[in-house]
């Protein structure tokens, strides 16, 4: 986010009237925003976690190019159209069509869930610092803290990180900003070092790009099986990751908060600039280096950001992993604060900042989330998504098909039993999919949509009918 | 003024910090002759970039 926006946003303005024609922002700003969001420290966990998967050359590429392409569709066309036309943050929009106590339950799911996100980045930048007192790291299927030396660096690093986030947001959201162009470019360095270490490492000739495809298609993603404790991933799982794994955000209408500020809803074009240079460029050079490391010891299977980005890059790469982990946790433990804050808006900002570090440190002292990053991702998008259908056809389809918009406005209820029961179902039913139908968890949301609009409907009929306003 | 020449060192320490990666690419450079240029332009980007964008208003 702008610092700007985030002025606007954590001050208040706005959030519960549209946003004002002179505050709207032009196409720049999204694009720089986007560029530097989607550049994080678990873009470091990602590509490596896609080698471990036994993915191939063309699967990852070309799944990558299509579900990011998807993914900035969604933006597109699902978020910004009403983002533009309704100018209202999430949580006020929500509040309109659900209810308070509703929304309130919304913000608890959704600050649990970026504790959890935050506590995967702080795992990222306390391998780094497990580099320089070379203690013993988490393997790539350990669930527990496996050192003393690894809880110390993740309590030192996450307690800094939540210490710094509740005195100085604003000084690290602008710190991040300065980091953003270093950062990703040392992305693209971490993809060209780690591409030089393989030409050289089997002694291949590169004169073409067809010589190149073939390192690719030999050497660095090779397919076949994944690793022990793996998903096998395929073109289609990469393709529905890409596209989901920032499901909250687009098909979940997360962005609204901020594309209310954009001129028109073309800009969430902007999307693809953190699409393709964070989950395309980043997550393929650090695919690069794991699948480097993976080349000389086919046994050294552990995902470490830290080892890997400093035998690339030395010293910068270790400063990058923290700085990649630090800038991002902070605007997360943030938002997470935020969330939890809109429960209880009377307790103070730093307080409620501080236990979320804490809890987000907790949680990063757990290697079983940044280990299984790409199931978690897709169970977080999973759970806000039936969220992103409700205000989708809200907005759209529920006057034309006869049904009041904005329910819980319009009837005073603190919990529109239309809207809960549509969350809780369809994540029952995603549930039931996923543990008995055999769909795998990063296909689920994409039914679920269909269903979470389908039980929408249908319950906001009956709920209407029983529900009227005093 | 400041801020302009603080702004040109700032986007060429972005040149000196890709331009290695892409000599070693070429094989032109040693990995620890990259490394160490990587790290100086890190210096520069950092001190440059700050005295450019910490008081830059943003949108």
């Amino acid at each position: 986010m702008t610092e700007n926006q985030t002025q606007q946003t954590s001050s208040g303005e706005f959030e519960r009237q549209p946003v004002r024609r002179d505050h709207l922002l032009g196409f720049k700003s999204f694009i720089g925003m986007y560029a530097g969001e989607h550049c994080a420290g678990t873009e470091l966990m990602i590509g490596p976690l896609f080698v471990a998967a036994g993915v191939s050359a063309f699967d990852l590429v070309v799944g990558l190019i299509v579900g990011n392409a998807l993914a900035v569709l969604s933006w597109m066309f699902l978020c910004a159209p009403i983002a533009t036309r309704t100018r209202l943050t999430l949580y006020y929009q929500l509040e309109k069509i659900c209810g308070r106590n509703l929304v309130t339950l919304y913000n608890i799911a959704n600050g649990v869930m970026f504790c959890f996100l935050a506590g995967a980045m702080i795992t990222v930048s306390a391998t780094a610092i497990g580099v320089w007192f070379n203690f013993p790291m988490p393997g790539l299927n350990d669930l527990y803290p496996n050192s003393v030396g690894w809880v110390v660096a993740v309590l030192v690093v996450g307690g800094l990180i939540a210490v710094v986030a509740a005195y100085g947001y604003q000084t690290v959201a602008k710190f991040a900003n300065i980091a953003a162009p270093w950062m990703v470019l040392v992305f693209l360095a971490f993809g060209l070092i780690g591409l030089n270490q393989f030409i050289n490492a089997t002694e291949t000739e590169i004169s073409s790009l067809s010589d190149l495809w073939m390192l690719s298609k030999t050497q660095i993603w090779k397919g076949g099986a994944p690793l022990e404790g793996q998903v096998k991933f395929t073109f289609w799982h990469v393709m529905f990751f890409a596209w989901f794994c920032n499901m909250a955000m687009h098909v979940g209408m997360s962005d609204l908060s901020v594309f209310r500020f954009a001129r028109k809803n073309w800009y969430a074009v902007a999307s693809a600039a953190g699409m393709y240079v964070g989950h395309f460029m980043a997550w393929l050079s650090a695919s690069i280096l794991y699948a480097y490391q993976l080349h000389l010891n086919p046994a050294d299977t552990d995902v470490l950001p830290g080892p890997l980005a400093f035998r690339a890059a030395g010293f910068v790469g270790l400063v990058c992993v923290i700085i990649a982990g630090w800038t991002t946790a902070n605007p997360t433990i943030y938002r997470a604060g935020l969330a939890f804050q809109a429960i209880r808006p009377k307790a103070s900002r730093f307080t409620v900042t501080l236990i979320t570090g804490a809890i987000a440190t907790i949680a990063g002292l757990f290697p079983a989330i940044a280990m299984k990053l790409l199931g978690f991702v897709a169970i977080y998008g999973m759970l806000l998504m039936p969220m992103g259908a409700v205000i989708f056809v809200d907005f759209w389809l529920l006057k034309k098909l006869g049904a009041k918009s904005n329910y819980a406005e319009f009837s005073g209820t603190a919990f529109n039993w239309a809207a809960g029961l549509t969350w809780f179902c369809t994540l029952g039913v995603c549930w039931w999919l996923v543990k008995f139908a055999g769909i795998q968890i990063f296909f689920v949301s994409l039914p679920g949509w269909f269903i979470a609009g389908i039980l929408y409907i249908l319950l906001s009929k009956l709920y209407q009918r029983k529900v009227r306003p005093d | 003024m400041k801020k302009t020449i603080a702004q040109y060192i700032a986007l060429l320490s972005l040149v000196l910090l890709m331009a290695p990666s892409v000599l070693l690419l070429a094989g032109q450079m040693e990995l620890q002759r990259v490394k160490f240029i990587m790290l100086i332009a890190t210096a520069i980007w950092f001190v440059s970039a700050t005295v450019w964008m910490w008081e830059k208003k943003t949108g």
